[in-house]
């Protein structure tokens, strides 16, 4: 019965889609499903193999997604094209292909009023009629549970992944990590002033000056309020052999911070380099270089130096967006210095004298417990531990 | 405006292959999924979001827009900073003030007149005939439906961008002391973005996606060739072939195909019909493809030499050739 309504309705074959969309990162929502049906039904019959092209427009959001679409919407429809693929032996009912789906939202044009020309109450009708649809096609859960399909699960195991077990395509998931970071970070209160539209204080000399076009009369008024901005964000990143299995996951979380919080990233082992510029690139070649550029020298590492030439050269008085109040000193490191151990706490202590936090995130569970952070341990506002995903999204302690 | 008063005459392109052929005749060559996602932008009357590098021809797709539909174009530049007086409307200030002073001079009329003609001057000081409008406004205001070009969006302040909201979903504007205005003709939106900021996924949704990437060898070739016509083919081949390698170079700015055309346009100029064997003679007219200190600095006469390597070049003439 259930696969009978299934073979009729394709809404509940896009439904299908649309989660696969979201499986993989897409954001979609019920407006996005009405839309694709209504693309396809728009579209002349003839010219249904252009529907990958309008469907590809509707759902993605981002570079990322346009450049991913097209092989999901192959995996998806065309399974049999793509090479390695696996049929399913879980499934007995036949899947509608997508020239057969197109015919049939095509026939359903044919017989229903057209959506577009519709008033607004049909549109949110069918809205809602397509999301009821899709929350029934959810591969009709009252027959095949989608938990157990063929011995596959789909439970994600990634948030207490260790980083060394991940795969390249999994650290997509740090930008969602840094953008929730951000929203919590606590804006500071600048002394520069700023316009603005609507409210604040009134800067009577533009004020005045406006008024010369009204003959005098004060009739538009300009406000200025305080700028406020994020606090500024440095991440250092250990590169030294000791953390060659995390340094890369590391790289990717400060990449993350640089696109979404334009932080500033340096790498360091004996001696430190500034990334920044290369992360906020997007050549295709650009990882290589940052390889290139962190794993270059490999061998031990001296922390304390390093950090020292962070602050007093990139981040000191005199340099673009120094340290200070209410900022941000993180550093990703295991903690092994080969410096003396008294040079790391003398710089972390510098780093606190300017009123910036020290976020030390580790790749052990436990504080690192070397000499040097012995003694450094006392100037960090907060050791934290990033070993996987789970730990990454208390992330926000940091800021308490 | 590029208005074309003959394809305006004519009707709407109603599959993607029509419009295409109509965006080419506008000196566009559209790929077949571009052309799509304009056609599908214009019947599902959805705003188009067009992503991607400088210079690989955003703006120039909503300005053929216009001449293939025979549209008028406007245009909102963004800016940090812009706010609804510069996108929307303003009140016409001075000439209200004139009005009320001109009402106040008006003293030889009796005083129950001058009451009614107060009251009735209060109720038309905020009406739309003060009102100045500026693009939003103006495309959604037109009698005739028009191209709005919002370049640049990814400059903008997020203020701004949640403004766009009500515009682009609904096709309104409220404006408070009228009160909502409706669009009299639904415009084709085109916004376009160079990606330096994420913009908002509310905004994202309201539009349909593109990313216009760097062209293949032989497209931009055929784009050469339409927008520069009076260039030898040998010399357009070739210069193409030329930009399709430096663009794999480590570049700060990737020159774009606005960059490729500035520069076939050069060589012409300066009378050449192929592209000059001596590196030395092409270094200088780099200018129009490389646009930062630092490329310049690392595109010697050297490295062009290697650029333009015979039977290399030769190569990608050839495909390009090919896949006329």
């Amino acid at each position: 019965m259930t696969s009978n309504r299934v073979a009729t309705d394709p809404r509940a074959r896009l439904g299908e889609f649309a989660t696969y969309l979201r499986e993989h990162g897409f954001v979609l929502g019920y407006a996005e499903v009405e839309l694709m049906t209504r693309a396809a039904a728009a579209l002349p019959l003839t010219q249904w193999p252009r529907i990958e092209a309008l469907w590809r427009g509707i759902t993605s959001g981002s570079r990322t997604q346009w450049l991913r679409y097209t092989e999901l919407h192959r995996a998806f429809w065309f399974p049999h094209q793509v090479k390695g693929s696996t049929r399913s032996s879980g499934t007995t009912k036949r899947a509608r292909t997508l020239p057969e789906l197109v015919e049939q939202m095509h026939k359903e044009q044919g017989a229903t009023p057209p959506p577009p020309t519709g008033t607004p109450n049909d549109q949110q009708q069918g809205t809602q009629q397509a999301a009821q649809q899709e929350a029934k096609g959810e591969g009709d859960e009252s027959t095949t549970p989608p938990q157990a399909q063929g011995g596959a699960s789909r439970t994600e195991a990634l948030e207490n992944r260790d980083f060394k077990d991940w795969l390249p395509q999994d650290i997509d998931r740090f930008d969602t990590l840094v953008e929730d970071f951000r929203r919590r970070l606590r804006t500071k209160l600048l002394r520069r002033w700023q316009p603005h539209p609507s409210s604040g204080s009134i800067h009577l000399r533009r004020s005045l000056r406006s008024a010369l076009a009204t003959g005098g009369e004060l009739v538009k008024l300009h406000h200025v309020q305080r700028q406020r901005r994020l606090p500024h964000v440095a991440l250092l990143v250990d590169v030294s052999r000791s953390m060659e299995v995390h340094a890369q996951f590391y790289l990717r979380l400060a990449r993350a911070f640089v696109e979404v919080m334009d932080a500033r990233a340096f790498v360091f082992h004996t001696r430190l380099a500034e990334v920044t510029p290369l992360m906020k690139q997007t050549n295709r070649r650009i990882q290589e270089k940052i390889n290139a550029v962190t794993f270059g020298f490999g061998g031990g590492t001296r922390i304390g130096t390093c950090l020292h030439t962070a602050l007093h050269q990139h981040l000191g008085r005199g340099c673009a967006r120094p340290l200070g109040q209410g900022d941000l000193f993180m550093v990703f490191s295991d903690g092994f210095d080969t410096d003396e151990p008294h040079v790391l706490a003398d710089v972390l202590a510098q780093v606190r004298a300017r009123g910036a936090r020290v976020c030390w995130l580790h790749p052990t569970v436990q504080v690192p417990a070397s000499t040097a952070m012995a003694a450094a341990a006392q100037h960090v506002t907060r050791f934290m531990p990033a070993h996987n995903l789970a730990s990454l999204s208390r992330l926000h302690e940091l800021l308490t | 405006m590029g208005m074309n008063l003959e394809s305006a005459s004519s009707p709407p392109a109603q599959t993607p292959q029509g419009l295409r052929e109509r965006l080419f005749n506008a000196g566009y060559v559209a790929d077949e999924d571009l052309a799509s996602l304009v056609w599908m932008g214009l019947t599902l009357k959805r705003p188009l979001l067009l992503e991607g590098s400088a210079g690989v021809g955003k703006t120039a797709l909503a300005a053929a827009c216009a001449r293939a539909l025979g549209r008028p174009l406007l245009r909102l530049q963004c800016y940090e900073g812009l706010d609804l007086s510069q996108a929307v409307y303003e009140w016409n200030y001075s000439r209200q003030l004139l009005e009320i002073r001109l009402a106040e001079l008006d003293r030889h009329v009796d005083p129950a007149e001058a009451q009614t003609q107060r009251a009735a001057l209060r109720e038309s000081l905020f009406s739309e005939t003060y009102l100045l409008e500026r693009p939003l406004l103006q495309a959604i205001r037109c009698e005739l439906p028009c191209v709005l070009l919002i370049d640049e969006i990814d400059r903008a302040d997020e203020a701004f961008e949640a403004f766009l909201l009500e515009m682009l979903s609904e096709y309104q504007v409220t404006v408070p002391e009228i009160g909502t205005l409706h669009a009299r003709s639904k415009p084709l939106v085109v916004l376009t973005s160079n990606g330096t900021r994420d913009l908002s996924d509310a905004l994202r949704r309201r539009c349909l996606f593109h990313y216009l990437d760097f062209p293949t060898l032989a497209r931009e070739t055929q784009i050469v060739r339409t927008l520069v016509p009076e260039a030898a083919g040998r010399l357009v081949e070739e210069a193409v072939a030329f930009v399709q390698r430096l663009r794999k170079d480590d570049l700060d700015k990737i020159p774009g195909v606005a960059e490729t055309l500035d520069w076939v346009r050069v060589l012409f100029h300066l009378g050449h019909t192929e592209l000059p064997v001596d590196p030395a003679v092409l270094v200088p007219t780099l200018a129009a493809l490389l646009k930062t200190r630092n490329d310049r600095w690392q595109t010697t006469a050297e490295r062009v030499g290697k650029l333009t390597d015979g039977p290399r070049i030769g190569q990608d003439v050839g495909v390009a050739g090919g896949m006329k």
